[in-house]
């Protein structure tokens, strides 16, 4: 980690270092997982490891895993920050017809506007489940493998899969019950498929 | 709209990344994570600068800093070594030599170690950062060549004036470059490497015609016209006629007035009318939300936002620019005048010919609806409940920044210019968004129609018993104007 550190004093030297080390994983990651197009990534790569090398020093790393989290968790905001500005890049205003007679979350226009009440309400499930359940949930989302997972929730990996698969149809189950509306430009009022 | 929403496994995708960072609870989610990510042998990318890059203006300096570190490093030092065993080597090095030995500096820098020398360049071709290729003043001597600079020359910052006279198409004007200013802001453009200088001009001449014949558009088909009238809101005196930009001024429009004053050399009046987030404002904010106001101020993805943290002498010289812009293009017996409104100018305009109505907005109210439930205009509903979808809210989706409030509560930002549906004379935004400047006759500023922190009385067209602004009209996030053209 003293090593590290010493890089990091010299601008130049850590940028050319965090590059080499983190920023072709990140954008590979950013590119198989969020789909991301080559310019944004490199874009959330270079932000990352200028902003990295900004402040690196505010903090204080017991090891390297621990400053490769740090990165890590920092480019995860610069991606979060992009797909929610992808998402409602065209969004335009357009007035709802709330429907009194049912408890519906309605949506302001696509993109965002639909997913937000979903992610509501996924969030509220994933809160109801079990820790471990939880993370494997999450952790397969970012493709880690069974037999990683496996190690941090203490089951075995074989019935990881078996596991994965239930909780994916649970909460695809509740999710149905989720009606999202939406209003079209010409002002119609549609149904939006739920959630698949 | 119509088909699929988002899969289970998109939205688990989105889940992880608004997963609370600061939580224990996720810390092992995030170790694990980033273990997995930089363990795995992901498709390798290159080092890509695209061609939008080099032209985009108002992205920082991302590329051009890795891209400098990564090959500037090696290309550069190839070249130096090459220049100085070559003829033009000589010449460089006796340019540079003599420039050393001829180091005047005016006594009107600031810096003491600023070099003041006389260039033009007369070819576009690209040089590297610390060239300059082309025709330059040296001793009141024209001579051409390449001129080298040194890294602690560019690093304590090198004045370059670019002389009209010594020809028609040189540039005029001059220009700090800095190294030692590495913040990401619209600074950033003072880091114009002098091979940039021409795309740059050109870039802002062609923004500059294009905005001069928006306005003209505007302004002939277009552009709101107030009509005159004798008082008929809450002032009493004889209003002319005049024209109202139909939307708060954007982050994008101000963003080309800043370019063109560095451009013209007008720094004084670029310092001024820049956006202060150092100012007294800026002391109140966090880190996290200093790093969105930059990038709020300064991206292109909010280049449509309502500009704001400026002062009204920036205003002023906003609409002083404007004037120049449509004076160029408009017709010579006409007489222009651009200014911020007046108080009397703004409620009328706001009111949209509708006596004693409350709100500037399309319904002159704030929410209409069966349930009261659409909102007409971006502000800070105080009371939330189910049914609470507020239009207003949908910001936080589109800005991502927070901005608490005196009570803890996370509230949302502005929305893009014009989203609300425009009130009668075709004037969007005259409720909510940002609070917009007037000035009095006597030239002090205020602000009328409230802004998307505001709660709804100050939304209202007339004055409320007590300003929302005790300490003044500075810059901060909660203000922004609209200029009004006077055409005679």
């Amino acid at each position: 980690m003293e090593k590290i550190l010493d890089i990091l004093k010299d601008k130049d030297k850590a940028i050319s270092w965090l590059f080499e080390q983190y920023g072709r994983k990140l954008l590979g990651y950013s590119k198989a997982v969020y789909k991301i197009n080559e310019d944004a990534g490199w874009d959330l790569v270079y932000k990352t490891i200028y902003k990295v090398q900004e402040v690196y020093s505010r903090y204080q790393f017991e090891n390297e895993q621990k400053f490769a989290s740090f990165i890590f968790r920092m480019f995860i905001n610069f991606l979060k920050n992009h797909i929610r500005d992808e998402n409602t890049r065209h969004q335009g205003a357009t007035f709802i017809p709330l429907d009194e007679t049912r408890r519906n979350f309605v949506a302001v226009n696509s993109g965002s506007g639909i997913a937000n009440p979903m992610l509501s309400r996924l969030r509220a499930e994933l809160d109801k489940l079990e820790d471990w359940q939880r993370i494997l949930l999450l952790m397969r989302s970012q493709e880690v493998a069974y037999s990683e997972i496996a190690r941090y929730v203490n089951k075995p990996e074989e019935q990881l899969k078996v596991y994965y698969s239930r909780l994916k149809n649970m909460l695809s189950v509740r999710m149905q019950d989720l009606h999202v509306e939406a209003v079209s430009e010409t002002g119609k009022v549609i149904n939006i498929n739920k959630a698949s | 709209m119509e088909g699929s929403g988002p899969s289970i496994d998109e939205l688990l995708r989105q889940s992880f990344l608004e997963l609370d960072q600061a939580s224990p609870a996720n810390d092992q989610l995030f170790d694990a994570a980033s273990q997995h990510v930089f363990s795995q042998n992901w498709t390798s990318g290159k080092v890509h600068v695209s061609a939008s890059k080099r032209t985009a203006f108002y992205r920082l300096p991302w590329v051009w800093g890795l891209s400098s570190a990564l090959i500037f490093s090696g290309i550069a030092t190839l070249i130096y070594l090459l220049q100085f065993n070559t003829e033009e080597g000589d010449k460089i090095s006796t340019a540079t030599n003599q420039n050393k030995i001829n180091n005047v500096s005016s006594s009107s820098n600031t810096n003491s170690n600023l070099k003041t020398n006389d260039y033009e360049q007369t070819t576009e071709s690209k040089s590297a950062n610390d060239y300059f290729t082309g025709t330059y003043v040296e001793n009141k001597k024209i001579k051409s060549g390449t001129v080298k600079f040194t890294k602690s020359e560019l690093k304590n910052g090198i004045q370059i004036n670019l002389n009209s006279s010594l020809s028609d198409s040189a540039a005029h004007g001059s220009l700090l470059l800095s190294e030692s200013d590495n913040k990401e802001t619209v600074l950033s453009a003072k880091k114009i490497v002098i091979s940039d200088e021409v795309q740059k001009r050109t870039f802002v001449k062609q923004e500059r015609e294009k905005l001069a014949a928006k306005i003209t558009t505007e302004i002939t088909q277009r552009l709101p016209l107030i009509p005159g009238a004798q008082g008929p809101y809450n002032d009493k005196t004889f209003q002319v006629p005049f024209y109202m930009w139909p939307t708060e001024v954007t982050v994008g429009e101000y963003n080309v007035f800043l370019l063109d004053l560095l451009l013209q050399g007008r720094e004084d009046e670029y310092e001024t009318a820049r956006p202060h987030l150092d100012g007294s404002f800026g002391t109140l904010l966090s880190e996290h939300d200093k790093d969105f106001f930059e990038r709020y101020l300064t991206g292109k993805e909010f280049s449509d936002y309502p500009i704001v943290f400026i002062s009204p002498e920036g205003a002023n010289l906003y609409c002083k620019w404007m004037q120049e812009v449509i004076s160029a293009s408009a017709e010579a017996s006409r007489s222009i005048i651009v200014r911020l409104p007046n108080k009397g100018e703004w409620e009328r305009a706001a009111a949209g010919g509708r006596p004693h109505i409350e709100y500037g907005t399309f319904s002159g109210t704030i929410k209409s609806g069966i349930l009261h439930h659409r909102f007409e205009a971006n502000f800070k509903e105080t009371q939330q409940n189910d049914f609470d979808f507020l239009l207003g809210q949908h910001s936080e989706t589109v800005t991502n920044g927070h901005i608490k409030t005196h009570k803890g509560e996370l509230n949302t930002f502005t929305t893009k210019a014009g989203i609300y549906p425009a009130n009668p004379y075709m004037l969007y935004d005259m409720a909510g968004n940002v609070s917009e400047m007037v000035v009095d006759r006597k030239g002090h500023f205020s602000v009328k129609g409230g802004n998307w922190n505001s709660s709804s009385e100050f939304l209202r067209i007339r004055d409320n018993d007590f300003t929302e602004f005790p300490l003044g009209i500075i810059p901060c996030p909660f203000i922004g104007f609209r200029p009004v053209i006077n055409i005679n």
